[in-house]
């Protein structure tokens, strides 16, 4: 049986990365988006 | 919005607090995932027995194959969100299909870069011109100049009128993807499920029942639970976006749905 378990690690690995890349651009997004609203609706205030 | 973002942040008003909160059944679904992404994980990687030929690489297949249902299903929620915003031109449904073509292309990035470490060691090449894996390159390009057209264009009715036809279209790259080793005789990508039509496939391989059963698994949790998560909080995301650019149209005295500019108008 041939040794692949590197591609293996390389593949969950890259799996891992482009998910972790993805919900972290969602975090970012709507921490972003709630700063924004919050700072329109202090704006709306005054 | 410069003079916007100068005003110091305060303590959360209402509105904000009331739009972060994650909705009860949210909340239950995205631990859910969570857990059945463990266990599909886990079964890829003890459960199911190793490939004799292959090694432990052919371990990767159980994700590969079931990103591309997750990547299929996501684009169809892309289609329903179209077909459906230009009939009802409800902004709620454009969302839907924003948010589907960027979740389908990030499962779709998946299938794509596992598909190539796999071959690596089987094929002996990261990447070869084979007709589904060119087919998939182009599934993924097309989907992601649905995002970059999309933010090319200022004006919302006219972007999401765009996105709508481009999403309903695009949807024939998908279609073309999954059937093309069904169809083409000279691809050498192996077909996992049914008979190819290839005779020239490598990297075959038969599955036991463990295997199937880890297939059908893992295919279940990528292709329903995981779509379905982030299609949910990237609408959440995309309705707080349509809110805040509702409220500073508001806030600037213009109209949100008519163009900005005099040169859209032409």
């Amino acid at each position: 049986m041939p040794d692949t378990t590197v591609y293996l690690l390389l593949g969950l690995g890259m799996t891992g990365f482009i998910m972790a890349v993805y919900l972290g651009s969602l975090v970012t997004r709507w921490r972003n988006v709630q700063k924004d609203l919050q700072l329109i609706e202090n704006l709306r205030e005054e | 919005m410069s003079a916007v973002r100068n005003i110091p942040a305060e303590a959360p008003s209402h509105a904000a607090s009331r739009v972060a909160a994650w909705p009860p059944l949210l909340r239950i679904l995205t631990v859910a995932t969570l857990i059945a992404v463990a266990i599909g994980l886990y079964m890829a990687l003890a459960y199911a027995e190793t490939e004799i030929n292959q090694g432990l690489v052919q371990r990767i297949f159980y994700i590969h194959v079931a990103a591309f249902s997750g990547a299929f299903i996501a684009f169809c929620a892309t289609v329903a969100g179209g077909v459906l915003y230009l009939r009802t031109r409800a902004v709620r449904w454009d969302s839907l299909a924003l948010a589907g073509a960027e979740v389908g292309l990030a499962l779709a990035l998946i299938n794509l870069i596992t598909g190539s470490i796999w071959a690596r060691p089987i094929w002996n090449t990261w990447w070869t011109w084979d007709p589904r894996l060119t087919s998939a390159l182009i599934m993924c390009l097309t989907y992601a100049a649905y995002l970059l057209l999309r933010g090319g264009i200022e004006n919302p009715e006219q972007r999401r009128r765009f996105a709508s036809v481009y999403g309903i279209v695009a949807i024939v790259t998908v279609i073309y993807t999954f059937m093309i080793i069904r169809i083409e005789p000279r691809t050498i990508h192996p077909l996992v499920i049914g008979a190819t039509s290839s005779a020239d496939a490598e990297g075959s391989f038969s599955m036991t029942d463990a295997m199937r059963t880890t297939l059908g698994v893992n295919s279940f949790i990528w292709s329903v639970l995981v779509p379905a998560t982030l299609i949910w909080h990237r609408v959440r995301l995309q309705n707080a976006i349509e809110r805040v650019q509702a409220l500073k149209a508001e806030l600037l005295g213009y109209d949100d749905e008519k163009p900005m500019y005099k040169n859209e108008e032409a």
